[in-house]
């Protein structure tokens, strides 16, 4: 994306100018270095922006960071000690320079409601929100793909407009209200599957956190009853946060496999005389794949969002949730803490996807 | 986007009238009249999409239920009546009564000019601002576009709805902050979208024409490119405005919209979810007007599309 | 595509349903669905709200307590038996010789002499009672000492009623720790803060096995408690906060008791024979704060108007039902000195309310500010709102979690509930009624009476005698005379509702009592 500003910015300086008479052309390989040099200098002002948004997001924030540490019970010398300690008199700039220091070595500052550091906070919860963003991929590749795909080849027709429905519905329905619907149905109701957190009260703490995702975890220790539990309470929460995936990626696989069946090879073929089975998925699919993969990878960003609501709605202990009791506790640290690394984690998707892109992909060669 | 093409008289049947003609000159004279014979070809042209017109349907009834709440309900959407709180939706009250005893059908109605009020103030706000930066950015090009840019992109690495959070929360709750906190994550794709647009029409010959005539770059992107940015503007804002709806609905949902006790759908979704076990139509009405309104974006947005911008096929 | 979406939902729903019907929690198991939010650290002397005292008077002893149904007799605990010197200066307590830390250590006076210095020169919340009685923490050492191994001692700096004192003692931030164990793991100088934060030093009947935050607390039964092994081996305390979600936990037999459930999903509740519902008084209230710092809200009429501004009884029916009952005097009920009945001093009159406004000066009605204090009191505010809106009263409701601000005076009309943990009327008067320094530098933000901005001497004077009386007739003249007092002078502080905190607990759960001064303990319950 960078990049491509880049050279789009190259390519649309003036014209004549007398660097062209002269025109000498330069090494490869340091156009390779110019490239990456002017890559990363993006990303690092990307990063620094990024914080600056987080700190004035936190320092906006209606919560006196002297009690946040201290408590509300506290005497005024005490206040005023921590007070020159958190340098809250000093100008901004330093201020934020000394956050940048800070959250470089790992220092996101403690929470006021937990009492721990934020960045134990988040390695202990951050698997909890991956895993149900997996789940959420899987659910949104498996329905969505087939979806768009035979919405492209089957264009006009019943699929194609179920298709559009679904896609419509996933960006016009609130994913809180989808996922509030679902539990009264699956768990009020039809008693299906479980409730608040991410198993059973009783399996608490009986397996071993080894990579924070209970699925694997339970599956490799062999504790399938603690597996279908776990399995149990993310299907739902999962499977609407997968849903909403679906409306783009159906969307986009339907566009990609669009442009494919109107190439000239897509006719060739079928002239020849290959089932259209064949033709779609052997070919067609194949060469869409490299695109699909990078629509899954920014879906995934997206994922973290709707992950913010439907961790609230079904006491889901992620990322989300953990931002919005934050938020209602007035928890400066965690808000920035939380937001800090939903934007890292979405800027480092988005940079990956693009990079994949043009690894990927032979034509940007 | 090229100019639109008169067609001829459409099958032999041109109504009389004199605004007809007017509408149907062949060489329309002045700015307005040339808006507004492209307006009526792009209106016929629109009028071809069933499900474009259904939802141009909703938002004008949402226009019409926001303008005219007092004519359609008695109650007031405010007033508590602890008696009578979750009472079912009945002949009294149609949609029922919340916690409070308010009624729901009052309360969704008030909501819509809550709605519609976030609709306005955001796009009035997004789209200028989007259409300058991107336009400043695309014609100036150099430091002024990266520095532009590198902006734009990092607001563009949050995923809206967190950003939102975090400025809402910043600001503190309340329509007004919820509504800047919105704006100020809706704006980069439409400054982006600018900077496209104006890069591809940069190079025109038109341009290279007025600026031989002298005239200042302000000139330039205000009165020339800037009218050309606006049809895609206006499809993209459309169309993110369901995401926008949605987002201010969450932001509801969270807490960090209009306060109590004025009506706002989010926040009365917020509210139903206490009782929705028992009560459930205190959360169905307003999920499904929020539903509602952002579909008819979508489709009219997905609609303008094809009349405005044929080649986009995302 | 069809199939591959109808083979997926097939799978997925298998797997689901064949799940084995293990729903209800196990017999020898206790499940306890309440809401952590907030709890940052288990050590006693750095807390005292209510669902952390709760896990607390679980991992500690103290050294006498108070039984939920009798909170005026002290009852041994790790003290067998206690006496009072003559002067009323010194109160001795002889320790039991059979209680042992989860360590193995023995419980000894030096212990208990070191977990009460502990909390007074930490200086933290757990203080906040026991600091009343003059204890700091340069005197501290000397006066708290352990005479023998058994015997500790408690000098009293100043004239206090030593009931009080001993009430202090039985609160769960004055727990007694293992004082070995717990200076081993000492780290700059912390006295053990920052260990005992996430483990437990204690000689109760379980020990904290895992503590997540904002997660779930998890306990071991100890079986070589001095009073006998619990019969529930594990107790779970899971962090549910969405009251739905922990209603359904209840009916489906996953939870076994519910705290901080929503009144619409406890009338649901209230219905159902496998439910019961134990609503236990609590020693605080619900009331309005006006900010003296505020010319408006400084005139007398003014205070009287909102007297008659909140249509309190609409709400005490539905919204308050399960948490506080209607109740105007600032001595909770049943306690000395309160009067029978204090539930109509107020009534919603809004002609009143607007023309004691035009009286004051505002005819057409005042515009305000309103903040709850937190989330538990919003529906309060919302429904004050809309009564005073009729009454001439314009108040803006700005929500969030306002009680810093109040302790800052930063605030216009604030709506709040409170709690104490002494079973006396002088705990809620030191809140309400106390305030020996009206100016903004004096910070002394734990009396409300500070946050609402007023000082009266003659209710100054009367808590202090209520704290040093040591005849409970006169004592009981004492609070008689604050509550007449109080209610005549238009306080700042409007109290409607007198607090209670709903427990549900499955039938089958028995044993689990509820404490009003919030240090339930599991010791005794077992499950059908």
């Amino acid at each position: 994306m960078a990049n491509a500003d880049l050279v789009s910015k190259r390519n649309s300086d003036t014209t004549f100018s007398e660097e062209e008479v002269a025109y000498v052309a330069p090494h490869p390989l340091a156009i390779i270095l110019r490239r990456l040099a002017g890559r990363v200098v993006a990303i690092v002002t990307t990063l620094l922006g990024l914080l600056f948004l987080t700190f004035s997001m936190g320092r906006l924030l209606p919560a006196d960071p002297v009690l946040a540490i201290t408590g509300p019970e506290v005497s005024k010398e005490v206040y005023d000690r921590v007070y020159n300690e958190l340098g809250l008199g000093q100008p901004i700039l330093v201020q934020f320079l000394s956050y940048v220091g800070r959250v470089a070595t790992g220092d996101l500052g403690t929470s006021a409601t937990t009492g721990q550091p934020i960045l134990t906070d988040l390695l202990a919860i951050f698997p909890a929100t991956i895993e149900l963003a997996v789940i959420a991929m899987i659910v949104g590749a498996l329905v969505g793909v087939p979806l768009g795909i035979t919405a492209a080849v089957r264009r006009g027709t019943v699929i194609d407009h179920v298709a559009r429905i679904v896609a419509l519905a996933g960006h016009s329905i609130p994913i809180f209200w989808t996922g509030l619907m679902a539990l009264f149905v699956f768990y009020a109701k039809l008693q299906l599957v479980g409730a608040s957190g991410r198993v059973d009260v009783f399996y608490e703490g009986l397996v071993t956190p080894v990579t924070g995702f209970l699925l694997i975890d339970s599956a490799v220790e062999g504790q399938w009853d603690v597996f279908q539990s776990a399995l149990g309470h993310i299907i739902l929460p999962g499977a609407i946060l997968g849903y909403y995936s679906v409306a783009y990626i159906s969307r986009m696989s339907r566009s990609f496999m669009l442009e494919q069946l109107s190439q000239e090879y897509i006719v060739t073929a079928r002239a020849k005389g290959l089932g259209r089975r064949k033709v779609v998925w052997r070919h067609a699919f194949r060469n869409i794949r490299v695109q699909l993969l990078t629509i899954m990878a920014l879906t995934f960003g997206g994922l973290l969002e709707g992950a913010v609501l439907i961790e609230t709605v079904f006491g889901w202990p992620g990322l989300g949730q953990y931002l919005t009791r934050g938020l209602q506790m007035n928890d400066m640290n965690v808000v920035m803490g939380a937001v800090l690394t939903i934007g890292a984690v979405f800027l480092t998707i988005n940079i990956l996807s693009d990079v994949l892109y043009r690894i990927l992909d032979p034509r940007t060669r | 986007m090229t100019p639109m093409t008169m067609p001829t008289e459409q099958a032999g049947r041109i109504d009389g009238g004199r605004f007809n003609k007017w509408l149907h000159a062949p060489e329309p004279q002045g700015w307005f009249q040339s808006s507004a014979q492209q307006f009526h070809q792009g209106w016929l042209k629109f009028r071809l999409h069933p499900l474009g017109l259904a939802g141009l349907a909703i938002i004008v009834l949402l226009i019409l239920v926001a303008l005219s709440a007092p004519l359609l309900t008695a109650y007031d959407p405010i007033v508590q009546d602890m008696a009578g709180r979750l009472s079912p939706p009945s002949a009294e009250h149609w949609l029922g009564t919340d916690n409070f005893g308010r009624d729901v059908f009052a309360r969704i109605v008030y909501g819509a000019r809550t709605t519609l009020y976030i609709i306005i103030l955001v796009s009035v706000i997004v789209a200028p601002m989007g259409l300058l930066i991107g336009t400043c950015s695309g014609y100036f090009g150099g430091i002024v576009d990266e520095v532009l840019m590198r902006i734009t992109d990092i607001f563009l690495s949050f995923p809206g709805l967190v950003l939102a959070l975090g400025f809402a929360a910043a600001l503190g709750p309340g329509i007004t902050n919820a509504i800047i906190a919105i704006s100020l994550t809706a704006w980069p794709p439409i400054a982006r979208l600018a900077r496209a647009e104006t890069l591809s029409l940069r190079k025109a010959d038109f341009i290279a024409a007025v600026r031989l005539q002298g005239a200042t770059p302000a000139t330039i992107i205000t009165r020339h490119i800037l009218p050309m940015c606006i049809p895609s503007v206006i499809v993209r804002v459309t169309l993110n405005m369901a995401g926008i709806i949605i987002t201010a609905a969450g932001l509801g949902f969270l807490g960090l919209g209009a306060q109590p006790p004025r009506p706002e759908w989010g926040a009365m979704a917020a509210t139903g979810r206490e009782f929705m076990l028992d009560s459930p139509w205190v959360i169905a009405a307003p999920g499904i007007a929020i539903a509602l309104v952002s579909l008819a974006f979508n489709l009219v947005g997905d609609a303008l599309r094809d009349v405005l911008d044929p080649r986009g096929s995302q | 595509m069809l199939r591959n979406l109808l083979a997926t939902a097939a799978m997925a729903s298998a797997l689901i349903v064949a799940q084995p019907s293990l729903a209800a929690s196990p017999p020898n198991m206790l499940v306890i669905g309440t809401n952590l939010t907030g709890i940052r650290t288990l050590d006693p002397a750095q807390n005292n709200a209510r669902t952390v005292s709760e896990l607390i008077s679980n991992l500690y002893d103290n050294l006498v307590q108070l039984s939920p149904d009798d909170l005026k007799t002290l009852k041994p605990m790790l003290a067998t038996k206690w006496s009072v010197s003559d002067d009323g200066k010194v109160i001795s307590l002889t320790l039991r010789e059979d209680a042992v830390f989860q360590s193995g250590n023995p419980v000894t006076a030096e212990d208990a002499a070191w977990s009460i210095q502990r909390v007074i020169k930490m200086g933290q919340v757990g203080s906040t009672d026991i600091a009343l009685w003059g204890f700091t923490p340069d005197n501290v050492e000397k006066l708290v000492r352990a005479k023998d191994e058994r015997t500790l001692e408690i000098e009293l700096p100043r004239p206090v009623n030593t009931d009080l004192v001993l009430y202090s003692l039985a609160g769960s931030s004055i727990g007694i720790v293992d004082k070995k164990t717990v200076l081993s793991h000492e780290a700059n100088g912390d006295l053990g803060g920052a260990w005992l934060s996430a483990n437990s030093a204690g000689s109760g009947p379980f020990a904290l096995a895992q503590w997540r935050p904002n997660d779930v607390a998890i306990f071991n039964a100890q079986k070589a408690y001095w009073g006998g092994a619990p019969a529930m081996a594990r107790v779970v305390a899971r962090h549910i906060p969405e009251s739905g979600n922990l209603r359904l936990q209840l009916e489906a037999g996953d939870v076994d008791v519910g705290q901080y459930l929503a009144s619409g999903d406890l009338d649901a509740l209230s219905t159902n024979k496998e439910m019961v519902i134990d609503n236990v008084p609590g020693l605080g209230f619900y009331y309005i704060a006006l900010n003296q710092k505020d010319p408006d809200l400084q005139k007398p009429k003014v205070r009287e108007a909102f007297q008659h501004a909140f249509d309190w009884k609409a709400i005490s029916g539905n919204i308050m039902r399960y948490t506080g009952f209607p109740w105007q005097s600032m001595i909770p009920r049943g306690m000395m000195g309160a009067p029978d009945e204090a539930a109509s001093r107020y009534d919603y009159d809004p002609a009143k309310a607007k023309q004691l406004l035009a009286e004051a000066g505002y005819p057409n009605g005042l515009k305000k500010v309103l903040n709850p204090s937190g989330a538990a009191t919003l529906p309060f505010a919302e429904a004050l709102q809309a009564s005073a809106r009729v009454a001439g009263l314009d108040l803006d409701l700005v929500p969030g979690e306002f009680t810093p601000a109040f302790r800052e005076r930063k605030y216009e009309v604030l709506l709040g509930n409170s709690g104490a943990r002494l079973p006396d009327p002088f705990a809620v008067a030191t809140q309400y009624a106390y305030n020996p320094d009206n100016s903004d530098e004096a910070r002394l933000g734990s009396y409300y009476l500070w946050r609402a901005g007023m000082k009266v001497d003659e209710l100054n004077t009367l808590v202090d005698q209520s704290m040093k009386e040591r005849d409970s007739g006169k004592r009981t003249e004492i609070f008689k005379k604050m509550d007449s007092v109080y209610s005549g002078m238009d306080a700042p502080l409007v109290i409607f509702f007198q607090r209670t905190d709903p427990y549900v607990m499955r039938s089958a759960v028995k044993g689990y009592h509820a404490h009003t001064t919030w240090s339930t303990r599991w010791h005794d319950v077992t499950k059908e």
